[in-house]
């Protein structure tokens, strides 16, 4: 081989490694290049998610106050008319009828009674001024008063202090919980406790129902995606543990310092 | 097939096909069996193909017809060179229209995406009967076409990081076209390049070309078959 043969090999090697080295090092670049904006387009999907997740919220506490207002205002305003008609009526008739006019008109406290609760556990100011453990509370005492489930609810003396929004959403994802055991789990008892810490308030509720794959509830889009949405959007975590026949527990827990 | 071992499929054909020329195998039969395969699958699910794929699908159909009508032309006339002149016309084309389709880009460089390629399919085509013979390989035609093909690659890439998708990259059909693209064109401007300057190019320099060439094949395998799996996107 000549020397003028040889250089041009040694040239052609050494441009050919220069190459592929520059192609590996473009293509690697271009890897984390492309990965930092994956991520980049991640955290502003996120973003617009929660955005989208805090107005939905934001509307549908708007809409549960109208309803809220509405039963206290009309249907409630109605019911009592109705009880002062029937305490008039109760003076002028004969005995027997009088004992059935008294029914009614117990009847129409207890509606009454319960019209106010309900609209109590609807309006997210209220919630915000009595606390989550006085509304819950009153929830607990609502659905025991109907017999088909025992519920047990364990809490702090003292009134839990949360961010004012994330109470009126901690409370909505228990609500949400009550309906979900109602609906589907003929359970025959849920045991929910409330625990409070310096930085963490932790909620847990457990039914003896007969369970669900979550998973599979999940992708079904039922209450379950709410929950997880709305403890998403206040910064909590949750964890679900579920067996057929056995239950479910929920476990929720929420940072003190997050705000919306 | 687990997707990790497809991923390995384009480096794991070329070194087969270098470990064969190493130690002096025949490896007559790589390019046309990728080929047939690619053909074969491509033909049973050109259907589910989005309108890109088709294009390199067409793409991989040409290259096999070239393969064939090569083939035949040494036979008969023991000179191949008017099947690489034809062949590098197509390209031209497909190339231009597989980008068109993937930069989706403003209706202005649209325009000017294809008057560049009017204008390299008329040097081409002068090259080939004015200033050259199809009789002689086409080393000009290729480099214009290396040239073009990799600056389009490039685009694609940028255009890739400026409008990310929330899938994996590598289960991204695009990304395997375009990285097979952009190494196998980049070796072959820079294998023509040299060639040009010297004739003392080492024969390891062309198996190394080859084997781009069938790395190529191998990524738009890669591109057709990922085009048809179900999308898993990053978390």
């Amino acid at each position: 081989m000549t020397p003028v043969e040889n250089v041009d090999i040694i040239t052609t090697i050494v441009t050919g490694t220069l190459l592929f080295g520059l192609l590996s090092v473009f293509i690697i670049y271009f890897i984390l290049l492309y990965r930092k904006s994956q991520t980049k387009l991640y955290f502003e999907r996120e973003r617009r998610k929660q955005e989208l997740l805090r107005a939905e919220v934001e509307i549908k506490e708007q809409t549960l106050v109208n309803v809220s207002r509405e039963i206290h205002d009309n249907l409630g305003q109605a019911a009592a008319l109705v009880k002062i008609n029937l305490n008039l009526v109760s003076k002028n008739i004969s005995a027997e009828d009088q004992q059935k006019v008294e029914e009614s008109i117990d009847l129409m406290k207890k509606l009454i009674g319960d019209m106010r609760s309900l609209s109590a556990s609807l309006n997210g100011d209220t919630i915000r001024r009595k606390g989550i453990v006085a509304m819950l509370e009153q929830d607990v005492e609502r659905i025991n008063k109907l017999g088909y489930v025992e519920v047990k609810f364990y809490h702090p003396a003292e009134k839990i202090t949360l961010d004012a929004d994330q109470l009126v959403i901690l409370y909505r994802m228990i609500q949400e919980l009550f309906t979900n055991t109602l609906k589907y789990a003929k359970a025959k008892q849920i045991m929910l406790k409330l625990e409070e810490t310096k930085e963490n308030v932790m909620v847990t509720y457990t039914d003896d129902g007969i369970g669900f794959d979550f998973q599979e509830a999940l992708n079904k889009g039922s209450g379950l995606t709410n929950i997880h949405d709305r403890c998403q959007l206040i910064g909590g975590e949750l964890t679900f543990q579920s067996e057929e026949n056995i239950g479910v527990q929920v476990h929720i827990s929420l940072k003190k310092s997050n705000s919306l | 097939m687990p997707r990790y071992t497809i991923y390995l499929l384009p480096s794991l054909t070329a070194l087969f096909v270098w470990f064969c020329t190493y130690f002096e195998l025949n490896t007559d039969f790589v390019v046309p069996t990728i080929l047939f395969f690619m053909l074969t699958y491509g033909t049973f699910n050109f259907r589910r193909f989005s309108n890109v794929q088709k294009l390199i699908f067409i793409y991989v159909a040409f290259s096999a017809l070239t393969e064939v009508f090569a083939y035949h032309l040494g036979l008969v006339y023991q000179n191949n060179h008017k099947a690489s002149h034809f062949f590098c016309l197509i390209q031209t084309i497909l190339y231009t229209g597989i980008y068109s389709y993937l930069l989706m880009p403003k209706k202005k460089y649209l325009y000017l995406l294809w008057f560049i390629c009017a204008l390299l399919l008329s040097v081409e085509l002068l090259y080939s009967f004015v200033f050259r013979s199809v009789y002689v390989f086409p080393s000009l035609s290729i480099v214009l076409l290396c040239g073009f093909v990799l600056t389009l690659s490039l685009l694609q890439f940028r255009s890739m990081i400026l409008f990310p998708v929330t899938e994996k990259l590598e289960n991204q059909p695009v990304f395997w076209f375009n990285f097979g693209t952009l190494i196998a064109y980049s070796f072959g401007f820079f294998f023509l390049g040299f060639l040009s300057t010297t004739k003392n190019l080492p024969n390891e320099m062309y198996t190394i070309w080859w084997g781009t060439a069938i790395y190529l094949c191998a990524c738009y395998f890669m591109s057709l078959y990922l085009d048809d799996q179900p999308t898993k996107p990053i978390v």
